[in-house]
């Protein structure tokens, strides 16, 4: 049985989309996993769900530094855009960042549930 | 009068009638009933004149004067001696019933016995004693007044014998002499006189003795208990044929004070006497005939007429005047024969060619009321003339001065009124003289000070010849106040002068400096805890009321000059806003003090400086009334602040760039590496065979490249970063860019690109050529990169110079950058903004660092869908 119905991930970089959804799959957390290679995609996905009806993720796995739109613009546009959303995504920061104003910025946002250093690991996703 | 004469009264009858006729005396014989047997023609007289009644033979005596109480006396006495039969005397006092007058009488009682023995009656003599008792009487009172005036007399009274053997003193010796009544009593009087003195005492005495009853007095120096000798003065009247004094009567009084004024007198008596000799005022007497008569020695020795010539009597004086003064002499005599006192100047030279002037005074001698001649008085001018030709000349000089000069004189009479000024009071206070004349000085001087010149004038009024100087305070006729110095001089002495000098001079320049120098030093003291360099009093305004002397070691200007203007309009315009509204805010808040600045101030050369100012509000402070402004000039400082600024703030930037460098480098380490641990952690171990586990290890390679490249990237930017001794070589924009062309070409003509350039501006640099050649590679890349797929891509290319940049200008017309939402991250280090673009994000990075290591800097303007410019900063380090 599935942990969560849907899981979106953004994050640019290929193989970690590839092993994040593998690691996913196998530990059963879920099997609806999509991807999206920046904060802009991501966005547009989410209001795709939002005009159409269609619930949210339960969980989204956020990367910080990504073309065009970084984590944080993408925070920054979400904060706006949750407030006329049914179910509201957990979202973690998945993130490979070593810089501390990072994880200080992170707490800022009320919409963010953690902050996880990748790699993204079974133990990470159990705790979830 | 003796009872023998009686005895044989009876046997000799006649005789004794003839002597009882004789004598004024008064006899009676009564037998023992009392009848009258017999009585003289004294007593016949006597008892008419006291008993008012005729005395007859045969008759009783007592019967016959039984009604008259004047006899009282005598019948008591008479049957007294009839008991005790021994003869009576006494005296006793009986009024005449015609002269109304009171007589003395002895009367002597006598019993009468026959041969037988037998008592026969009484003889009565009656002895008229009036004289004597009256003088006795006398003394008696004068002895009642004596007393009175012994006692309440300062004079000594004394008595002595007739060898002046001392009997009695009065107590008051002692306050004359000293000496206790004992010490004089039995001792000589001679022996306490000036030996000097002993002479006219015992003529003295000697004519005493022989005029008694005559007062007499005397000078004699006496000693007294001092053993000192003083002068007394004594009344002396002998009185030893006195029964009852038997003395020389003394008084003395102490004369001593007036005997030295007698002296003195005396003295000055003789001195007049030689002073006429000894004087150097001639005196001549010329008969009528104009021939002298006599001279003193002055005169003698010194002819005021004629120095050389010796006077002598009989000569005329008309012979020692000169020629020409004749006739002038001549009238001047029939002057004084008239009855006139003229004077007049004469002058010669004597031999020695010294200049005499001498001053006559002619006066006419009487005889009864004829004139009999001339008196001259001559009296030697010369040195008088000579100190007053100096005082004229000196009081010209004086007079001038005291006109021209700012001092004041005034002449004041001891109550301080004002007799006269000089005329220059106006100039000091407004006054005219006869505005002032008459007046108390004091009223002109501030109420303040009054007391002090009064108590100044005071102490000149008691010292004569004295000086006396004080600063006060003295009221202008228009109101204000001036600081004099009050000078006087006390010549009242000075017969010519008589009069208090008052000089005033105007000190008002002085006081102010003095008190300018009192307030800066309260000014100093007030501020020192500030410690600044310049130090102006404003008011509320910023017009300088005060600049002290350090604003010319600061800004080079005169503080004077500064006083009165307005400091505030002088701020850099720039400035000045903030500077007056912070001053206000700080005026109106009640805030005491506030640090104002930097802002920049001109100094005398017109440069703008950069001031700090420490603003203390002592407005309130009596001193101060003012806003005292400590300025410091902090451009050196504020250049040095500025550098340092600068460095730090570069420093910091470069630590945070650093900073952010590490966490880039390490994220962009660490992504590879998760990826491989996930990737190994996916890879089945167990089933080599697993078809999954090819994709694993392509994309393991993938990773691994990755990790390879950001490595590589980050040496790179290292090397830059760490390599700060660059060369600087001379280059051509255009070869260079030529170069870079060449290189990119194949690109270029796939993506038929436009590119134009133009240097005709500025085309060499000074520049390092690794680093250009990269700034045109980068830029160049990223304008064809990012070109719009909807038009052919064009790239201009130009330089410019402005001020000390060269500027090269890179122009594209591609998709632009939201420069609203990435201008901060665009030079960021891995920054992509475009996914569907391939890039590290490394590429603006990198120049921008290539940049800022020449010095330079790097801008970009640019609009989504139009295009994009990066302006390339280039120091033009004047190498070109």
């Amino acid at each position: 049985m599935e942990k969560y119905k849907s899981v979106l991930l953004i994050e640019d970089d290929p193989i970690t989309i590839m092993v994040c959804e593998r690691i996913l799959k196998m530990t059963n957390f879920s099997s609806q996993i999509v991807s999206k290679k920046n904060g802009h995609e991501g966005i547009e996905y989410l209001k795709g769900l939002i005009e159409s009806q269609t619930s949210l993720p339960d969980i989204i796995f956020l990367d910080i530094n990504m073309p065009i739109m970084n984590g944080w613009d993408f925070l920054n546009e979400f904060t706006i855009l949750q407030q006329v959303c049914k179910n509201i995504p957990k979202i973690y920061i998945l993130s490979s960042t070593v810089d501390p104003e990072d994880k200080r910025k992170a707490t800022l946002y009320s919409i963010v549930t953690d902050i996880i250093s990748k790699p993204l690991t079974k133990e990470h996703i159990q705790k979830i | 009068m003796n009872s023998t004469i009686f005895t044989n009264t009876f046997s000799a009858q006649n005789v004794l009638e003839a002597f009882l006729a004789g004598t004024h005396d008064s006899f009676l014989i009564v037998d023992n009933n009392f009848s009258v047997i017999a009585f003289n023609e004294g007593y016949k007289k006597f008892h008419l004149n006291f008993f008012n009644d005729v005395v007859a033979k045969h008759i009783n005596y007592f019967a016959l004067t039984k009604a008259n109480t004047n006899l009282k006396v005598l019948h008591q006495s008479l049957v007294a001696i009839q008991k005790n039969m021994d003869v009576l005397k006494f005296t006793h006092p009986l009024t005449s019933t015609q002269e109304s007058k009171n007589y003395w009488f002895d009367f002597e009682l006598h019993p009468l016995f026959n041969d037988e023995n037998e008592a026969v009656g009484f003889g009565i003599g009656i002895f008229d004693t009036t004289q004597k008792n009256t003088s006795l009487e006398a003394i008696k009172k004068s002895e009642e007044l004596f007393k009175a005036l012994v006692i309440n007399s300062t004079d000594t009274f004394q008595l002595t014998n007739e060898e002046l053997k001392v009997s009695y003193v009065s107590d008051s010796v002692k306050n004359i002499l000293g000496y206790e009544t004992e010490e004089l009593i039995d001792n000589h009087f001679f022996n306490f006189i000036h030996p000097d003195d002993k002479v006219i005492i015992s003529t003295w005495l000697y004519w005493l003795l022989h005029h008694p009853g005559i007062v007499k007095s005397v000078e004699v120096r006496i000693k007294n208990k001092k053993d000192s000798w003083i002068y007394i003065e004594i009344n002396g009247n002998n009185l030893l044929h006195v029964d009852k004094i038997q003395s020389i009567v003394m008084n003395y009084r102490d004369i001593q004070a007036k005997k030295v004024v007698d002296n003195a007198l005396a003295i000055a008596e003789q001195r007049m006497s030689l002073l006429l000799n000894n004087t150097k005022e001639s005196f001549i007497i010329v008969n009528s005939r104009l021939r002298v008569v006599t001279y003193n020695r002055a005169a003698q020795e010194h002819s005021p007429f004629f120095f050389s010539q010796e006077l002598q009597s009989g000569i005329s004086l008309l012979d020692l005047v000169k020629e020409f003064d004749v006739e002038d002499i001549i009238n001047m005599f029939e002057k004084v024969f008239d009855g006139e006192e003229p004077e007049r100047e004469t002058s010669f030279v004597d031999p020695t060619n010294k200049l005499h002037v001498y001053n006559h005074r002619f006066r006419p001698l009487y005889s009864d009321d004829d004139i009999v001649g001339v008196f001259i008085t001559s009296t030697d001018i010369t040195e008088k003339k000579k100190a007053e030709q100096k005082l004229i000349a000196s009081e010209e000089r004086n007079r001038a001065i005291i006109q021209e000069s700012f001092d004041v004189m005034l002449i004041s009479d001891l109550q301080g009124v004002v007799q006269e000024t000089s005329p220059s009071l106006f100039k000091l206070l407004g006054y005219t003289a006869e505005e002032v004349v008459s007046k108390n000085f004091i009223d002109f001087i501030d109420v303040n000070y009054r007391e002090g010149a009064t108590t100044t004038f005071n102490a000149l009024i008691a010292k004569p010849d004295s000086e006396e100087s004080i600063d006060t305070l003295m009221l202008h006729k228009e109101g204000h106040k001036v600081w004099v110095v009050l000078k006087g001089k006390n010549l009242f002495h000075n017969k010519h002068i008589n009069s208090m000098i008052i000089m005033l001079r105007d000190i008002t320049a002085r006081k102010e400096a003095e008190e300018v120098v009192s307030l800066s030093e309260q000014r100093f003291k007030g501020l020192v805890q500030s410690g600044a360099d310049m130090i102006s009093i404003i008011d509320e305004n910023g017009v300088v009321k005060y600049s002290s002397p350090t604003v010319f070691n600061v800004l080079g200007n005169d503080p004077m000059t500064d006083i009165g203007k307005n400091v505030t309009s002088f701020i850099h315009p720039q400035d000045r806003d903030w500077i007056i509204s912070e001053f206000e805010k700080m005026l109106s808040s009640g805030v005491k003090q506030s640090y104002l600045g930097p802002y920049r101030f001109p100094n005398s050369k017109g440069e703008y400086r950069w001031l700090e100012t420490v603003v203390t509000n002592l407005n309130d402070d009596p001193a101060i009334k003012g806003i005292v402004i400590n300025s410091r000039d902090v451009t050196e400082t504020n250049r040095l602040n500025e550098e340092q600024k600068a460095l730090t703030e570069e420093l910091i930037k470069n630590n945070q760039d650093l900073q952010q460098f590490s966490f880039i480098t390490s994220h962009n380490l660490r992504a590879p590496v998760a990826n491989l641990i996930s990737l190994l952690s996916l890879f089945d171990k167990e089933n080599l065979e697993e078809p999954f586990n090819k994709v694993l290890l392509e994309k393991f390679e993938e990773a691994t490249g990755q990790m390879n490249s950001t490595l590589n990237d980050l040496l790179e930017v290292l090397v830059l970063k760490t390599n700060t001794n660059i060369t600087l070589e001379e280059l051509s924009l255009h070869s260079i860019s030529q170069k870079v062309l060449n290189n990119l070409d194949n690109i270029l003509q796939q993506n038929e690109v436009t590119v134009t350039t133009n240097f005709s501006a500025i085309d060499h640099v000074y520049i390092n050529k690794l680093h250009l050649e990269s700034i045109f590679q980068n830029l160049i890349s990223n304008a064809i990169k990012y070109s719009s797929t909807e038009r052919k891509p064009v790239i201009n290319i130009d330089s410019m110079l402005e001020n000390e940049w060269i500027i090269v200008k890179f122009s594209d017309n591609g998709i632009g950058i939201d420069l609203e939402r990435y201008k901060d991250r665009i030079f960021g280090m891995y920054q992509r903004f475009n996914a569907s673009k391939e890039g590290k994000g490394l590429g603006l990075y990198m120049i921008k660092a290539q940049i800022m290591a020449m010095g330079g800097k790097i801008e970009v303007e640019s609009e989504v869908n139009s295009g994009t410019t990066f302006k390339v900063y280039l120091k033009n380090n004047g190498k070109i």
